[in-house]
């Protein structure tokens, strides 16, 4: 199911602001069950949402040894327990997220101005592109038998020109194709209704938690 | 009689450059002018400063690109150096060569009517208008698709179709085509004739036939750079390389919901120019990347000998060269001089070639500084340099003028003497008969020979 890039945005907020207030605690755990129960709803496959808890158990652990190793263990078990939360809620955050219709909604609502969003845009898709450039540029290197470790930094060149010549054009077609903040907008990017109810049911549910959790 | 719609005259720019503020060589651009709903064509060597008259038309130097111009540009008889008309602006409508990096939003369906969007069309008409510009264009089953996952001749035709849907009165285009197949092409000069006295429009391109018929009036671009080109006589022979032979067999592979090929064989042989040829988004550079190992396929089967030795992982490498539509991807050093040198066993013949290929000036100069011919002739010198069997070409003429096509084809075919086997990706279909032993067709998921 999808539910509205917007609202996702401020439940994931919610649950970091709380973990940033609280620490880990038993309000931030369950926060942490909801949000699991919010990204397999929005369609997070429950092996992807394993995988990002490893990743931010294993980034965690890094942390823990060296708060073990230079401060008490009741610290380091702290300051794992915050990063694991942080770094689960803030990456599941990042994979359920259509970060793009969040752009064209915030554009739609004028609170972000179509000539700041579009190139935000421009970059998003010339990621994909320079992405694309460094497989080539490193292919390219190991067929011209530039296969030695120092050779690897004269890649840097080829693709900073690749990004700065790709940046220019592409900021000369957005003028070029008329882009300014008069600009309308076809497609509905308005919250709907459904998404609205449902958000308001985990921000309730979320707020409960918090409240409840600070009393007892 | 009225002023020209538009119409420049003694126009020279010159662009400063970073480090002293000191202006570049400054662009000389001949006199012209044109009339409403005229068609002009505007042909010439690449690097001249054709794309900077368009820029100069859209108004997007000066107002966003600082450069020193001297002369007159008037529009209507006003002077739009001093202040551009909005009018003209919202009226003219500007499509770049390279299609990747025009492409500004997330989908296809939203590019289809960003141009729309920021000329405030109301609903029903950006509905009516996108239904229709995306069957012209054939574009109605990619709307759904995101934008980089698009072919450069699919990028072209979205951007075209946006751009025309936004009822312009002045088209600029440069270079519209250069990354459509012939069918596309053949569509889009059909468009094109459908469009004439009823738009301005100005074409630069190289080498269109169809445009010969279709326009109004022709500007050639007079001959300032790569003059030293014109003094080559012949070139110098080539060292042989050894019989090389290439066979692939059983390759299937197929994007997300779209297969590309399907048990494919293909067999090539030494001093060889082979051509392959299909329409947009077939499969074209993923067979390149296969050939070059940059895409494994775990059941095809590859197999490159050099002499009687069956070369098997890091030597296939050794033995292939793939020079693409960037040249820029090729470069890494910081001077001509050491691109050309970096493990070259015959570097006086290499840099006799240089001297030929007229890029003896420009050895002590960064490679990203020289035009798109030069960039493109000195890729094709470091393949040279490096002595491989075997060299893959991504559309060599693309975006060259025909002096330097004269000369890329003689350096192919002086390679070709020196027993290295040639493959072609190209949508110039004349130029690849010409030049060619053998030409494919990638249609039904297989190459065909024609």
């Amino acid at each position: 199911m999808k539910i509205h890039p917007c609202i996702l945005l401020v439940l994931s907020l919610i649950s970091i602001i709380a973990v940033l207030i609280l620490g880990p605690c038993r309000t931030t755990g369950i926060l942490f069950i909801l949000h699991g129960l919010i990204c397999l709803k929005t369609g997070l496959r429950p092996l992807t949402f394993l995988n990002v808890f490893l990743l931010a158990f294993f980034f965690s652990l890094s942390l823990f040894i060296l708060n073990y190793l230079y401060t008490t263990l009741e610290v380091a078990n702290y300051n794992f327990a915050r990063a694991i939360l942080l770094t689960s809620f803030s990456l599941s955050a990042g994979l359920i997220i259509d970060f793009e219709r969040l752009l064209l909604f915030l554009m739609s609502k004028r609170v972000l101005s179509a000539t700041t969003g579009y190139p935000i845009f421009a970059a998003i898709n010339a990621l994909e592109q320079l992405k694309e450039e460094k497989k080539r540029l490193s292919h390219l290197a190991r067929m011209r038998g530039l296969t030695h470790f120092r050779y690897q930094l004269h890649q840097i060149m080829p693709l900073l020109v690749f990004a700065l010549r790709h940046s220019q054009r592409a900021a000369t077609a957005m003028i070029a194709r008329g882009l300014n903040d008069q600009k309308v907008f076809y497609f509905d990017y308005t919250i709907p209704k459904k998404d609205f109810y449902i958000g308001a049911i985990f921000l309730l549910l979320q707020l409960a938690v918090f409240v409840l959790g600070q009393a007892y | 009689m009225p002023n020209p719609l538009l119409s420049w005259k003694n126009i020279s720019v010159s662009f400063p450059t970073h480090e002293t503020s000191i202006p570049s060589e400054s662009i000389n651009f001949p006199d012209g002018e044109v009339q409403e709903n005229e068609f002009l064509w505007i042909d010439g060597i690449s690097g001249a400063g054709k794309s900077t008259l368009m820029h100069l038309i859209k108004g997007i130097i000066p107002r966003y690109i600082f450069a020193k111009i001297a002369g007159e540009f008037t529009y209507l008889g006003q002077d739009i150096l001093q202040t551009y008309p909005k009018e003209l602006d919202q009226k003219t409508v500007y499509v770049f060569q390279n299609p990747y990096s025009q492409m500004v939003t997330p989908r296809a369906k939203e590019e289809l009517i960003f141009g729309m969007e920021n000329y405030q069309f109301s609903t029903p008409l950006i509905e009516a208008e996108s239904h229709l510009w995306a069957e012209k264009f054939r574009l109605t089953l990619l709307l759904e698709q995101k934008t980089y996952t698009l072919s450069g001749g699919q990028c072209q035709r979205l951007v075209l179709a946006s751009s025309l849907a936004c009822n312009p009165r002045i088209l600029l285009f440069d270079e519209p085509t250069a990354f459509m197949d012939p069918q596309t092409k053949k569509d889009f000069y059909e468009l094109l004739r459908t469009l004439k006295g009823k738009f301005t429009i100005i074409v630069i391109d190289h080498n269109v036939p169809q445009l010969s018929s279709l326009c109004d009036k022709k500007i050639f671009w007079p001959v300032t750079t790569g003059a030293s080109t014109m003094e080559l006589t012949s070139i110098p022979p080539l060292p042989p390389c050894k019989d090389f032979h290439l066979n692939c067999h059983n390759i299937s592979f197929a994007y997300p919901g779209k297969n590309i090929f399907q048990n494919m064989n293909f067999q090539a042989d030494t001093q060889k120019i082979i051509s392959i040829l299909g329409e947009n988004g077939s499969g074209k550079t993923t067979f390149f990347k296969i050939l070059s190992q940059m895409l494994k396929l775990r059941e095809a089967k590859i197999d490159f000998f050099l002499g009687q030795q069956k070369l098997s992982g890091k030597k296939c490498f050794e033995a292939m060269s793939i020079i693409y539509q960037n040249s820029e991807a090729q470069f890494y050093f910081d001077t001509v001089r050491e691109e050309l040198s970096f493990q070259t066993s015959q570097l006086d013949l290499v840099m006799e070639l240089a001297t030929l290929l007229g890029l003896k000036k420009t050895l002590d100069r960064s490679p990203y500084m020289l035009s798109e011919g030069q960039k493109r002739r000195l890729s094709i010198l470091i393949a040279i340099a490096q002595g491989k069997p075997l060299i893959l070409y991504d559309e060599p003429t693309y975006g060259q003028d025909s002096e330097n096509i004269s000369l890329i084809t003689r350096l192919m075919l002086a390679l070709k003497d020196a027993n290295r086997l040639q493959i072609i990706i190209t949508h110039d279909r004349p130029w690849a008969h010409k030049i060619s032993d053998e030409v494919y067709h990638l249609e039904n998921q297989k190459l065909v020979r024609q």
